[in-house]
């Protein structure tokens, strides 16, 4: 029987990184706790699952390490050493040696470069040495004594098992490694007739007699990713003298179904050797259906693929639609009936719709997580004191985008600690505590996600940042730019201020990537800085990359959305008061301010009706801090939208950020409105080149 | 010939080297698409414009809850635009991973080809060819076999500036 493994090995890289956060999170604690039995357990149990998954899906090298840094673990959680601060260090690149060894497995990446150096370190404070360094990665690491003896192993697979991509035979092997198998019978008196078998069941249970010199431990350990139907039973038939009294019998749970399929079918063989003690045989463990148990207490999570779940939430919006458009189609039948179920089929279907975005919801904590890392490594590389604190660990946001949001959170995290907050000593000399904070929260606010950073550091450098602008060019060296535009002056592509370049930042490819990663995620990011007080980043996000609250406009006959978030007024004023300036094209002024006016029909080549009543309805947006004022036809009304991407089947529309389709089935574009003040932009500099030309047509002719 | 087939073939052609065709017409011309890029023929249905295109792109379609921009194959090589009657038709396409919907005058039938009555299409010279994979001969019809990718690939990439 094949086994797709690469199908399954997938989903060990992305548990192996689960189990590597899990400790990467509880080392972090155990550096301010280190006698936390809790934590070590953690710490322990995470390796020991990645160590045994590893050598399930042929990640060697990953066991192999693995199984060392157990051993050490091992020693920590027994007492026997103490959690103290180069040790966690060690550790915590142990983890990262993990996570190199699972990349280089995943896809071919390098091998971690410090490898040797912290497996021989491993090893050091193991006090073992490095020659005997390769043990069989299936060998348990829990006991040394001489436990060995005579083991008869039951093994009852569930039905389901091969469909839980296990293979009995792999298991039997492993066992073989352990020691010498003497005997193994197969009970088939569960095997249907050949009409009724069914290919991927399993109806087979095995007994294996073996013997061995590892502990009953080491045998059990081979079936710890059993499924949860199926059953294990290990029972001493001829222990060693040694070991003998160390066994405990066990209550098991599913003694009656063992004993149920084990009995009948002992071989006379055995019968004639080991008559009594097959009798007396004490059952070690229950089965693996009790191990579940205790995690199923913990918060239960499915794992689905992320397709399948887009496909899901897409179907629901394609629901939504549809059942407006029957509500519709209802609407205009004469005598109102249907109308209530309607409307009641309608409620589900809306919170149908927003229970499948919440789906893809989840929380940002573990990203956040990740920052205590960054900061705890740039703290120590640059001799930096620095408190972190979290805070809103619990805000969701759409899986895509906190995907997203990692890398630039890690530039932000890095600059503040690495600019931002100043060494000890000229922290006390300003007369601060020489400990600086940085401070990372998460909170939502309408229909938005903001992320704050903030450090009690130095702040910007106004004079230096300034210097730079208009050494750079990106200043005229005359400018007076307000503090806002300084600041905002550090998201420029190729700027940064750091004296100098260490290795950690200062190379000028920060926060201009920042931005860019931001902004793609139809985010925006601002900075506000006190001189000597500190900086604070605040990056908005949007909650969900999937829907968006949008205003219906009527342009001729077709329909926009234009992003409500971006609406800041609709007004409505007389022809007569837009103006007409020369370069600038049209204006009107809003409570004194001037304001851009953007014929929306011209930039989208949109037939325009010639309005009569003397009257323009505008729509008043904001995009970057700049406003403009959208002249369009009617508005219709102001609803959710499911955004459909252009670039799916087609490619990138300026001046359009994608489509949706509105409850009659029509497809309505989405407006971009940086992409339509671009447009604008063009449409103005054309419009220039044109007057240029002709005046310089008319200055060339005789007449 | 053989090579031909096998290279735009999208693996319609069973052992007797019997290729399918989908042919319709376009100002009293004969055009084929293999039929398996072929998803499905709708109705033409009002369309949304995007705005700022050439004009051989109509706009975008709802089919089933996805966006599928449409091209007006008439447009598209500079014929004579029509109007639209219960005839005309929007052949909706697999183009690579994208989904495409073609406005044709209308739907004729499937053509079964043998390798055999496949030409090559005629060199002429500095005219390019390319969109066209060869000359489908049957009785007197000869029908034009379209490189699909060849004809639309181009709208997938906007056009720089």
């Amino acid at each position: 029987m094949q086994i797709d493994m690469s199908r399954f090995r997938a989903a060990f890289y992305v548990e192996a990184g689960e189990h590597l956060q899990l400790m990467e999170a509880a080392l972090l604690q155990l550096e301010s706790s280190p006698r936390d039995v809790e934590l070590l357990n953690t710490i322990f149990r995470a390796a020991h699952s990645i160590k045994g998954a590893s050598t399930t899906f042929g990640v060697d090298e990953v066991g192999r390490f693995t199984h060392v840094l157990e051993n050490l673990l091992e020693r920590l959680r027994d007492g026997a050493l103490e959690a103290n601060a180069p040790l966690v260090e060690l550790l915590l690149s142990s983890v990262d040696v993990i996570d190199g060894l699972i990349a280089n497995a995943k896809d071919g990446a390098p091998l971690p470069g410090n490898l040797e150096q912290v497996f021989s370190e491993l090893h050091r404070v193991n006090g073992t040495p490095v020659a005997d360094s390769l043990p069989m990665p299936t060998h348990g690491p829990v006991t040394e004594s001489k436990a060995g003896g005579l083991f008869r192993v039951h093994l009852k697979p569930s039905p389901e098992f091969f469909r839980f991509g296990q293979e009995p035979l792999l298991l039997i092997r492993e066992l073989s490694e352990l020691g010498t198998i003497q005997k193994t019978a197969i009970d088939t008196k569960n095997l249907p007739s050949l009409s009724e078998i069914h290919p991927e069941e399993c109806y087979l249970s095995w007994e294996i007699d073996i013997a061995t010199d590892c502990a009953p431990q080491s045998l059990e350990d081979v079936f710890m990713f059993l499924d949860e139907g199926s059953s294990y039973r290990i029972e001493a038939i001829a222990a060693s003298p040694a070991s003998a009294p160390t066994m405990q019998p066990t209550p098991s749970a599913e003694h009656t179904t063992e004993n149920g399929n084990s009995h009948g079918q002992r071989t006379t063989n055995e019968k004639e050797s080991e008559p009594d003690v097959s009798k007396n045989a004490s059952p070690i463990r229950s089965t693996a259906a009790t191990t579940p148990t205790t995690k199923a207490v913990e918060n239960e999570t499915v794992r689905v693929d992320r397709q399948r779940l887009d496909e899901l939430i897409n179907q629901i919006g394609e629901l939504v639609i549809g059942a407006s458009m029957v509500e519709q189609e209802l609407l205009s039948i004469p005598g109102g009936h249907g109308l209530e179920s309607m409307a009641a089929l309608g409620k589900i279907v809306r919170d149908l719709q927003e229970m499948s975005l919440g789906l893809r919801m989840v929380p940002i904590a573990a990203t956040f997580q990740k920052m205590n890392r960054v900061i705890r490594d740039v703290a120590k590389k640059v001799g930096k004191q620095i408190q972190f604190i979290t805070e809103g660990d619990d805000t969701e946001l759409d899986k895509t985008v906190v995907d997203q949001i990692s890398d630039p959170l890690v530039h932000m995290v890095r600059n503040a600690a690495d600019h931002g907050i100043e060494t000890p000593e000229q922290r006390v000399e300003c007369g601060k505590s020489a400990e600086g904070v940085v401070k990372l929260r998460a909170y939502q606010q309408g229909g938005n996600v903001y992320l704050e950073l903030k450090d009690d550091g130095r702040g910007l450098d106004r004079k230096r940042i300034l210097e730079k602008a208009i050494e750079r060019g990106i200043l005229p060296a005359d400018s007076t730019p307000s503090d806002a535009e300084i600041c905002n002056l550090i998201f420029q592509p190729g700027f940064s201020t750091a004296k100098e370049v260490t290795d950690v930042s200062g190379r000028g490819v920060g926060m201009d990537v920042v931005r860019r990663n931001v902004e793609a995620l139809q985010g925006s990011v601002s900075i506000k800085s006190i001189e000597g007080q500190g900086s604070t980043i605040t990056v908005r996000l949007p909650l969900t990359l999937a829907i968006l609250d949008g205003l219906l406009v009527r342009l001729s006959d077709e329909v926009f959305v234009i992003p409500l978030l971006s609406v800041i007024e609709s007004i409505c004023i007389p022809t007569d008061e837009i103006h007409k300036i020369v370069g600038v094209g049209d204006v009107i002024t809003l409570r004194g301010e001037v304001v851009p006016l953007l014929k929306l029909h011209r930039l989208l080549n949109i037939q325009s009706r010639a309005s009569s009543d003397g009257q323009r309805l505008l729509v008043i947006v904001e995009d970057q801090g700049r406003r403009m004022a959208l002249c369009v036809d009617e508005l219709l009304g102001q609803q959710q939208v499911v955004i459909k991407n252009l670039e799916t089947n087609f490619r990138k529309v300026p001046g359009v950020a994608g489509a949706t389709i509105l409850g009659d089935g029509r497809v309505a574009l989405i407006l971009d409105t940086f992409g339509v003040s671009n447009l604008g932009q063009e449409d103005l500099a054309s419009a220039r080149q044109a007057v240029i030309a002709s005046h310089s047509e008319s200055v060339m002719s005789p007449n | 010939m053989t090579t031909l087939i096998d290279k735009y073939d999208v693996g319609n052609s069973n052992s007797s080297g019997i290729s399918q065709f989908l042919t319709f017409a376009l100002n009293d011309q004969e055009f084929g698409i293999e039929i398996l890029r072929v998803q499905e023929i709708k109705n033409f249905t009002r369309v949304t414009p995007i705005p700022n295109m050439p004009e051989c792109i109509k706009g975008v379609i709802n089919l089933r809850g996805t966006v599928v921009p449409i091209v007006d194959l008439r447009k598209k090589f500079a014929m004579p635009s029509a109007e639209y009657n219960q005839f005309t038709v929007i052949i909706v396409v697999n183009v690579g991973t994208k989904i495409m919907g073609l406005v044709v005058d209308a739907v004729s039938d499937v053509l079964n080809v043998g390798e055999e009555s496949i030409e090559k299409t005629p060199d002429l010279g500095a005219i390019d060819t390319s969109f066209i994979t060869g000359l489908a001969k049957s009785g007197d019809r000869l029908v034009a076999l379209l490189n699909i990718e060849y004809l639309l690939g181009d709208q997938f990439s906007a056009p720089s500036v």
